[in-house]
């Protein structure tokens, strides 16, 4: 999957590609609206994530170029802040979907992840890991042909280690992916006795605890 | 001046969330040695925690504008409450504590739900946190004539008449045997009073609280 990052901000664009890129996503970035519309005329892309404000031509206007030229790639508008003025006018003008920074990593990987689902047309996606089956679609999970029993949460947890092999997460990007930012403090602990309850019914070994780091899903 | 925070909390923020992305993404390289990853696993929870003091300071300064901004959607109060339980419950096993919800099923209310979220967040937490081992928690949600009803009642250390007047204040704690910042109880005013709603508290030292949310039917 392509994606073209748009931004003038250079430490932000190269963050972002950065780990678009350790996702095993090909990450590409634009310094100005005008070099992104370059861009796009000589190579496909699959999603654009798009800073609203920039020094020459802003985002919004950017995208109101690429709608009016008939071009409905997925677009992801960033904003300094939670404008909600800036939101409904990039919604209006036919961005896919908005955040306002900062925001996690795992928020980012998060959006990007269902945006491109939503482009792929929800075909029946499913996770493997040995006789364990994640059916996206379907919201359900099977190991060895039996349906588990499973929480909306613990699914959740899974999908999110079943997607990203051989990446660390630790307590509280796992609670802030769960629960939000909102209600996380101090309450990483929980996140222990939940990963404890999922791997009763899933198999210990599919989730691996590195100790006062957090969790793993290694790729078999 | 007001716009002046809202800048100033943003400037802090951004370098935390910077620093956090740059840490986050050693904590897997295995050229790292483990116990120094282990101490950049602890320092990302004390960049988070400072974020989430800029964010409670954030909610409070909304609150006191005339207009502030609320992300407002219909939200199943039950499901709500669900969740927050589903969270603090492993804590509260923990310490042999109960956590009983009685909600109404059908109840909705337009409100933000992240911010209502974290109002029950605080409040609960503060009930298992100002409670000993084996104590009982109740969250009930119903409506009423008046409106809609949360609850939260402990069978804690309770609060004293003169202690009742300040809790709400910023920072103010009783005491600082149990971590915490006091803020939290400033963030909960401060969300009902952006949710148009009404607080009371009924507390007996040694006895136990009851914290009550009042919401205007929508
Ligand atoms: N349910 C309760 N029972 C007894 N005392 C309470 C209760 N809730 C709050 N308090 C008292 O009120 C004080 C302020 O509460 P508040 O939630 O604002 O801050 P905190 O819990 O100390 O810190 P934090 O910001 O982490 O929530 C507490 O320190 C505690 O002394
Ligand atoms: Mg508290």
């Amino acid at each position: 999957m392509r994606i073209l990052v748009v931004d003038d901000e250079q430490k932000l664009r190269e963050n972002i590609c950065t780990l678009l890129k350790s996702h095993n996503y090909e990450a590409e970035g634009s310094s100005s609206g005008e070099k992104a519309l370059d861009r796009l005329y000589e190579q496909h892309f699959d999603l654009i994530i798009l800073d609203i404000m920039m020094e020459e031509m802003s985002g919004l206007e950017m995208l109101k170029l690429l709608r009016e030229a008939q071009n409905s790639i997925t677009v992801l508008m960033l904003s300094a802040r939670d404008r909600i003025e800036d939101k409904i006018e990039g919604l209006d003008i036919g961005a896919d979907d908005y955040m306002s920074k900062p925001f996690s990593n795992l928020e980012l990987l998060a959006r990007v992840r269902s945006l491109l689902r939503r482009e792929s047309q929800s075909k029946s996606v499913k996770l493997f890991y040995k006789d364990l089956i994640l059916d996206q679609s379907l919201r359900s999970v099977e190991r060895a042909g039996a349906v588990l029993d499973i929480t909306a949460k613990q699914f959740k947890i899974l999908e999110l280690f079943l997607m990203n092999r051989d990446i660390v997460f630790t307590k509280l990007q796992l609670s802030e992916h769960l629960w939000g930012e909102e209600c996380t403090m101090r309450s990483t602990n929980a996140i222990d006795a939940h990963l404890k309850n999922l791997r009763k019914k899933v198999g210990v070994e599919v989730i691996e605890t590195m100790r006062s780091i957090g969790y793993i899903c290694r790729s078999v | 001046m007001k716009e002046f925070f809202d800048e100033f909390l943003h400037e802090i923020k951004t370098p935390l969330a910077i620093m956090r992305s740059h840490l986050e993404s050693e904590i897997g390289n295995e050229r790292i040695p483990l116990e120094v990853r282990q101490k950049l696993v602890l320092d990302i929870e004390e960049i988070a925690r400072v974020n989430h003091l800029v964010n409670e300071m954030k909610v409070i300064i909304q609150s006191q504008r005339a207009l502030p901004q609320l992300e407002l959607e219909e939200v199943s109060f039950l499901a709500l409450l669900i969740d927050v339980v589903e969270l603090l419950s492993p804590i509260a096993q923990e310490n042999n504590q109960n956590i009983e919800l009685n909600a109404h099923e059908n109840i909705t209310l337009v409100m933000d739900a992240k911010r209502i979220k974290q109002l029950c967040y605080n409040l609960i937490n503060n009930a298992m946190k100002y409670s000993s081992t084996g104590a009982r928690i109740e969250v009930s949600l119903y409506s009423s004539t008046e409106g809609i009803e949360l609850h939260i009642k402990d069978n804690g250390i309770g609060i004293s008449k003169e202690n009742q007047a300040k809790i709400f204040d910023q920072f103010f704690r009783v005491s600082s045997k149990k971590e915490g910042s006091g803020l939290g109880l400033s963030v909960v005013s401060a969300i009902v009073s952006m949710h148009k709603a009404q607080m009371s508290l009924e507390s007996t030292l040694g006895k136990g609280s009851e914290f009550c949310i009042l919401f205007p039917q929508s």
